[in-house]
């Protein structure tokens, strides 16, 4: 009886890797040139020089990266943060991560400074937008040392607010020229030129995981209801800290490197809770692998459905995401599984 | 020697308000004892400054000779189980309820449930009758199984005070005197004592050893139930008039309100 629990786990950890996998060998054979599964590997591996090669090596593989460690980091922030606010409806963007962050890159683009600098600093621009604001929203909802969680969400809303009608602003008042690069910032993309940028957003998805683990009681007990997790032995207020922290910076990440890629924080966790359970020791690392499998999915589709052009990935997000969510939704009953 | 559950001149309460002050309570183990008193009395600010849960302003707890105010979080979640009087149920099995109740137990890095943990929460399901809804989600048992389930959980903590915040709230005469019987079962079988805020005066002199009667955040009175049951106290501290008599079968006081009209007819 009591190794069953555990031993779901793992397949269900098991069947969140393969399908990663399958996702990814998907992506990697869609395109223009269309690459067979099976030669992946060997091209991978002694095809250098060829064109398949450069295909997979230079435009799919990190399109490949970046969906799995932003969908991951996405999902993973969506879980943490639902979990410690017990709202189904929160999501990264919720607390006015992505406004502020947006507001950052506009400023930038509007002062030009994209365009001296140098590439890094949309962003730079971004993270730091999304890090004034969560310290905001951190600072405005906390009294005598206390979070008010439910005061968090409220103002997390109003600054998103404004910061849209600060980038409402800037967008009615600037050039035809920076007009059109900001909003082909917010819609969002996969698509990131620089290596580096890649290899630093994977190690924080991956170091948001870990940490998010080392707090996995905490959230386990959150579900109960603050004062229930603090009567089980929770420090609640350093662990919701934390956590919200963790989220934060995960957040933050995403959007600069990829804009505003909407749905896959709030719905991936959902889905994903239907499917597992609600205990985080599992939902966590499936929320993190479905997520960023999803939106490695989503990336292939919104690359080939009318090549050679592309959509933007949020249009592709929030169809899939949206319709299988309420099929999944009018299938299992949410109510009874949410509650 | 201070005895087994010590509070001294506590004072505490919200922001600047104090809602209790400079209050003693002394409890022997293994005693089962009931906080009476009117809405507003503080009561619940009582449990909260036991808990923690509001800073206390003066004063010292000891519960077996340990502060409270000196333990960790994680310590005292194992001296000290609460079962608080709102509870919206998750939907989570309730035998993955039953276990967070060892969370205080894990050690720090302890990823999985164990053997013990699981043995552990068997035997409380066993003695307190709830083993047939370990597969059911909380979320859909009745107010009456929540509520055992919790008093379940509180012992998979395996503290040395349990604190319950009116067990018996919301629940049909059944279910109260279920759930009574069983915190009674508890205090004699396993030597727990207990520690409960009591709506019903009628249960609580019918169940409890001991009774603290509070007042406008202060004690008004303790004793036994025969000693702080009387029609006296009563209309001192809730401001109506009842009468007392003896319970026929267990001769625990038990209290009768009267209406106006019968009172009128009968005194002018």
């Amino acid at each position: 009886m009591k190794l069953s629990k555990h031993l779901i786990w793992g397949l269900w950890t098991a069947g969140f890797i393969i399908l990663a996998m399958l996702v990814v060998a998907f992506s990697l054979s869609k395109g223009e040139l269309a690459i067979p599964f099976f030669k992946i590997p060997n091209i991978l591996l002694n095809g250098k020089g060829s064109m398949e090669y450069t295909v997979l090596n230079d435009i799919r593989l990190p399109r490949v990266y970046m969906g799995l460690s932003v969908g991951g980091a996405l999902s993973l922030a969506g879980v943490i943060l639902q979990g410690i606010y017990r709202n189904p409806l929160v999501e990264p963007y919720t607390l006015g991560i992505s406004g502020g962050a947006a507001l950052g890159v506009a400023l930038i683009i509007v002062a030009g400074l994209n365009l001296s600098l140098g590439s890094y600093m949309l962003p730079v621009a971004g993270f730091t937008g999304a890090l004034i604001t969560v310290f905001l929203v951190y600072f405005l909802s906390t009294r005598q040392g206390k979070v008010m969680t439910q005061n968090m969400v409220l103002i997390g809303v109003m600054i998103s607010f404004i910061a849209s009608s600060g980038m409402m602003f800037l967008m009615a008042t600037t050039t035809n020229e920076n007009l059109h690069s900001i909003i082909f910032w917010v819609m969002g993309s996969l698509d990131e030129a620089n290596g580096n940028l890649i290899t630093i957003s994977a190690i924080i998805s991956g170091i948001g995981l870990i940490v998010s683990y080392f707090f996995i009681h905490s959230l386990n007990a959150l579900r109960l209801g603050e004062n229930k997790a603090r009567h089980l032995g929770i420090n609640t207020d350093l662990s919701i800290k934390i956590l919200f922290v963790i989220a934060s910076l995960l957040t933050g990440m995403c959007v600069s490197v990829a804009g505003v890629i909407g749905f896959v924080g709030l719905i991936i966790p959902q889905v994903i809770r239907l499917i597992v359970g609600s205990d985080f020791r599992i939902s966590l690392i499936s929320s993190f692998l479905a997520g960023g499998s999803f939106l490695v999915f989503c990336d292939t589709i919104a690359r080939t459905i009318i090549a050679p052009n592309e959509l933007p990935i949020g249009v592709i997000t929030g169809i899939t995401g949206g319709l299988s969510f309420i099929i999944i939704l009018s299938r299992i009953g949410y109510k009874t599984k949410l509650n | 020697m201070p005895n087994f559950f010590e509070i001294e001149n506590l004072t505490c309460g919200y922001e600047n308000k104090f809602h209790i002050t400079h209050i003693s309570i002394s409890l022997s183990k293994g005693t089962l004892v009931g906080i009476i008193g009117p809405n507003g009395c503080g009561k619940t600010t009582l449990f909260r400054g036991i808990t923690g849960e509001l800073k206390s302003k003066t004063g010292t707890i000891t519960l077996n000779g340990k502060n409270l105010n000196q333990l960790s979080f994680k310590e005292k979640a194992r001296k000290l189980a609460v079962v608080t009087q709102y509870n919206d149920a998750p939907y989570i099995s309730v035998e993955d309820y039953l276990l967070m109740g060892r969370i205080p137990y894990h050690r720090k890095y302890q990823f999985f449930d164990t053997r013990e943990d699981y043995a552990i929460t068997e035997k409380y399901m066993a003695l307190t009758g709830v083993s047939h809804l370990k597969n059911k989600y909380m979320s859909r048992l009745s107010g009456g199984e929540q509520q055992l389930v919790s008093i379940t959980r509180a012992l998979v903590q395996e503290p040395d005070l349990l604190l319950l915040d009116e067990p018996t709230s919301h629940l049909d005469i059944t279910h109260q005197v279920q759930v009574l019987n069983l915190v009674q079962q508890l205090n004699e079988q396993l030597g727990l004592t207990v520690l409960m805020i009591v709506h019903d005066l009628n249960l609580a002199g019918e169940y409890c050893d001991r009774l603290v009667l509070m007042k406008n955040g202060n004690v008004q009175n303790t004793g036994s139930p025969d000693e702080v049951l009387t029609f006296k106290n009563i209309e001192n501290v809730y401001g109506t008039i009842v009468v007392t008599k003896p319970n026929p079968l267990s001769g625990k006081p038990a209290i009768f309100l009267v209406s106006n009209k019968v009172l009128k007819e009968n005194f002018l």
